[in-house]
């Protein structure tokens, strides 16, 4: 049934301040001599919460979303202090400082050759310190500088459509269940001018899982000083999140709502694809360009990640963030994607006899044999695509704590992915049309709880036709939530939240055969800690 | 402690309305609808299910061959409803369907002011089908309905009515009409609780399981001969002989249920004899040929024999004279190389 294709669409998302953070965090993270095995512990230690918990602290990339609502209050978009204005131990950490560095973070190490990102060799000769001595150097060398974070997000959820059954094929009906929506674990890395990350997610939302959800390389240019601030050039090759709209970059982490809307996971069942990035923020401007596969990570084709076309996916992001006065921002952009889908053909078949038990015998007579003649391979064929999408967010903070508004609308056509899979080849030609948008509103009351709303629509098909009475008729198959959430805050460490969703659709029929409102409500409780 | 009050007030409200007892797909119903959405969709889905009592007024019930006497094209004018929804049956002359049997079609024409058919087995299952009509008729202009529909392993065997209903654009409901319809067991019993049989099968040695996995009934007879599915007959059949047959007092199994791996999902195997079978005890075994990567199978092993129908002079049925259940786990499965799990040994009255 189609309304269970919904709530499969929930599934995988990703976090999408990876590169936030792999740019944030050695803020936080005091320069220590190499040698100093203990320190490097303390090192490691300080910058994973640093990871953690100040996603945006230094240089966000231009395609991360400003001024995601957080609800510590050391928010280190306003508290967090600049580390390398703290760093006093005069460290061999303290040469790289004192090189060329527009970010204004401490570096890690320097190497011998005076290179600036490279992890200086540990040296070791039969005279030397023992083995263990040797070792310890070795792994200090090769775990200096990383930072290790995550979050894990479990969750009870009950929906309404639930039944103790199997759907054809096997899967599950029962969707009221305990599960392990995230558990991310990221480690990340800077140098100079590059930068690395990857980041695992393990779940059990089709049984346990435990995948690539990141892989970024980048090399960066023009780091900023001022926190908040993406470097001027940042190229990235890997997995990393589409630089689409304001949802698909935003991290799961910090989002209030359990799961993005159900327009976005129609159009991109999961955040990360792979390809070639560019990105980077001048002023209030910002920018990202990417060309990917156009085969984003749970695409129900199964070609997830893949590329079965030579095309290259464009994605194309500008926009600007403005910070008027300290407590309040504002910001913006406008995406645009283009591509190429894939209709598979089909393989060539040999001949073969099939039998069709007219009269229900079970016993085979000649009348009920009947030839299949071999059939000849069908080509595959492209059809193109695109997207286009505006976002905007407005935050500011009050004696009550931060609120935020925000919303997104995308128009687009043969895009849907998730839901109702566009294949404009398989009707003859006709291009699908889609429009999805949402309104969000959250509100921090004082620092230990939040609350909020957000409604979202999607249409998957604007010319979608129905029989009605032996005609076909231009019918409406329209999805809107209202969600509303409330949470408890363990400022920087913990969330407990509690949402609500109350589906209006049209994947059902009354007794007329007419189109109607399937039930298909749920509402999760769900606990999130920060490593 | 109020917003945690709260909270704990919408869980508690949420648990009540979202609660797991009420079918929604229809899935778990003895009847089960597929109808084929409108162009481009290439293959049948679900219908709509709705829980509750079929709408409609009833209607008297057609015979069991009445539709199909008519030629299975009773016209929508003619029949006889007092109101204006009328719909039909066209496709559907099949006066019998085996339990699990599925894809069996279904379907009519309806007047001009019908919208949808609801479907329904009579006094089974918790709730109704609605089909909207399809395209019109090429002959009539008027709408078609058009279903398959699959019926239940667990319905049980004898007369049952399906029954339909017209339903128009302001959901007013016509009269139900009904198909009277005989469902036969997996067990060959001669249509046992719909027609009156003076010569049902004199024995049956049947085997059922749960899961698909090939599992396969062996029976070695008295004379030593080994009967299983992959040397189906107690008989020798002469393969060269043309039209070759089976003698009349032979016993033979009826099918290799997902033989290799090549899953059918009927499941039984039965083991049949038109007449008394030769005195002796027979040794019944299963085996399990192939686990098909299922990690256990639960059987059944029922020995039917026939035996005079009560009330009714001359009339015989089939009776359970030993029934047995067994599992087998999926490291078991032998390809076929040992002889079965033993179950017990019979000798037939």
């Amino acid at each position: 049934m189609t309304n269970k294709t919904i709530h499969s669409g929930l599934l995988h998302c990703c976090s999408t301040l990876a590169a936030v953070s792999i740019l944030s965090v050695t803020a936080h993270a005091a320069p220590v001599a190499p040698n100093d095995s203990k320190s490097d512990v303390e090192v490691s230690a300080a910058a994973s919460d640093a990871a953690n918990e100040a996603p945006s602290t230094v240089t966000a990339p231009a395609s991360a979303p400003p001024g995601a609502l957080r609800t510590s209050p050391n928010d280190p978009n306003t508290a967090a202090p600049n580390s390398a204005n703290n760093s006093s131990s005069p460290t061999a950490a303290d040469a790289s400082a004192s090189l060329p560095n527009n970010s204004g973070m401490p570096q890690p190490a320097v190497s011998a050759s005076g290179v600036p990102g490279a992890t200086p060799a540990p040296v070791a000769t039969a005279n030397s310190a023992p083995a263990s001595t040797s070792e310890s150097k070795l792994a200090q060398s090769l775990t200096e500088g990383y930072r290790v974070s995550g979050y894990f997000q479990a969750q009870y959820e009950s929906h309404q459509d639930s039944e103790d059954q199997l759907r054809q094929g096997g899967a599950l009906l029962n969707q009221n269940r305990f599960l392990l929506r995230r558990g991310r674990v990221r480690i990340a890395k800077d140098w100079d001018y590059a930068a690395l990350l990857v980041e695992f997610d393990g779940n059990t939302v089709r049984g346990p899982a435990f995948r690539w959800q990141k892989a970024e390389a980048s090399l960066v240019y023009g780091r900023s000083k001022e926190k908040d601030v993406a470097p001027l050039v940042q190229f990235t090759m890997g997995m990393f999140d589409l630089p689409f709209g304001y949802e698909l970059v935003e991290s799961p982490k910090f989002r209030p709502f359990m799961e993005r809307s159900v327009g976005g996971r129609a159009l991109w069942p999961s955040e990360p694809d792979v390809g070639a990035r560019l990105s980077g923020q001048m002023n209030f401007f910002r920018y990202a360009v990417s060309l990917t596969n156009g085969e984003p990570l749970d695409e129900k084709s199964g070609l997830g990640l893949q590329d079965p076309n030579n095309n290259k996916d464009v994605t194309v992001r500008l926009g600007a963030v403005a910070k008027p006065w300290p407590k309040f921002m504002a910001a913006g952009d406008i995406t645009y994607n283009a591509g190429k889908g894939f209709h598979p053909g089909t393989d060539a078949t040999k001949s073969s006899t099939s039998w069709q038990d007219l009269n229900h015998d079970g016993a085979v007579q000649a009348n009920e044999l009947i030839g299949n003649p071999a059939s000849a391979a069908t080509p595959s064929s492209n059809f193109s695509r695109w997207a286009i999408g505006a976002d905007a967010q407005v935050s500011m903070e009050s004696w009550l704590g931060k609120s935020m508004l925000y919303g997104e609308i995308v128009v687009a056509q043969n895009m849907d992915r998730g839901l109702f899979i566009s294949d404009p080849i398989a009707i003859g030609g006709q291009n699908i049309r889609q429009l999805s948008y949402y309104v969000a509103f959250i509100q921090e009351i004082t620092p230990y709880a939040l609350a909020g709303f957000r409604t979202d629509f999607y249409n998957p098909n604007a010319d979608f036709l129905d029989q009605r009475a032996g005609l076909l008729l231009p019918t409406s198959q329209e999805i809107r939530n209202y969600s509303p959430i409330v949470g408890l805050v363990l400022p920087d460490r913990a969330k407990m939240l509690f949402e609500w969703d109350i589906q209006s659709n049209l994947l059902g029929r009354d007794s007329r055969g007419v189109p109607a409102r399937y039930p298909n409500n749920m509402w999760t409780l769900r606990l999130q800690v920060n490593l | 402690m109020k917003v945690a009050l709260a909270i704990a007030v919408s869980l508690g409200l949420s648990l009540a309305c979202t609660g797991n007892e009420e079918s929604r797909t229809g899935v778990g119903e003895p009847l089960i609808v597929k109808v084929l959405p409108p162009p481009p969709a290439k293959s049948r889905v679900l219908a709509q299910f709705i829980k509750g009592k079929l709408p409609g007024s009833p209607l008297p019930l057609l015979d069991a061959g009445q539709a199909s006497s008519t030629g299975g094209s009773s016209s929508v004018a003619d029949a006889g409803t007092p109101k204006t929804l009328q719909a039909n049956l066209t496709q559907f002359s099949e006066r019998y369907v085996l339990q699990g049997q599925a894809n069996v079609p279904i379907g009519g024409i309806t007047s001009k002011d019908v919208f949808s058919v609801a479907v329904a087995l009579e006094n089974l299952g918790t709730g109704y089908w609605v089909v909207p009509v399809g395209p019109l008729d090429g002959n009539t202009l008027l709408p078609t309905w058009d279903i398959t529909a699959d019926f239940g392993r667990d319905i049980p065997q004898g007369y049952r009515n399906l029954q339909y209903v017209p339903i128009d654009g302001s959901g007013n409901a016509g009269q139900i009409q009904s198909q009277k319809i005989c469902v036969a067991g997996r067990v060959p019993n001669g249509f046992q609780g719909c027609l009156p049989n003076p010569n049902p099968p004199a024995a049956v040695i049947s085997l059922s399981w749960d899961t698909n996995v090939d599992l396969d009934l062996q029976v070695l007879a008295p004379d030593g001969r080994l009967i299983e599915p992959k040397n189906p007959a107690t008989v020798d059949i002469d393969a060269s002989a043309l039209n070759a047959t089976l003698p009349a007092d032979a016993g033979r199994i009826d099918r290799d249920s997902n033989g290799y791996c090549s899953i059918d999902g009927i499941r039984f195997e039965n083991l049949i004899w038109q007449t008394v079978p030769p005195k002796g005890p027979f040794l019944i075994y299963v085996n399990l040929f192939d686990a098909c990567k299922q990690p256990v199978v639960h059987f059944n092993v029922t020995v039917y024999t026939a035996a005079p129908a009560p009330g009714d002079a001359g009339l015989k049925e089939l009776r359970s004279m030993y029934s047995a259940d067994g599992i087998l786990l999926d490291f078991q499965a032998n390809g076929g190389s040992n002889r079965g799990f033993f179950v017990n040994e019979i000798v037939f009255p």
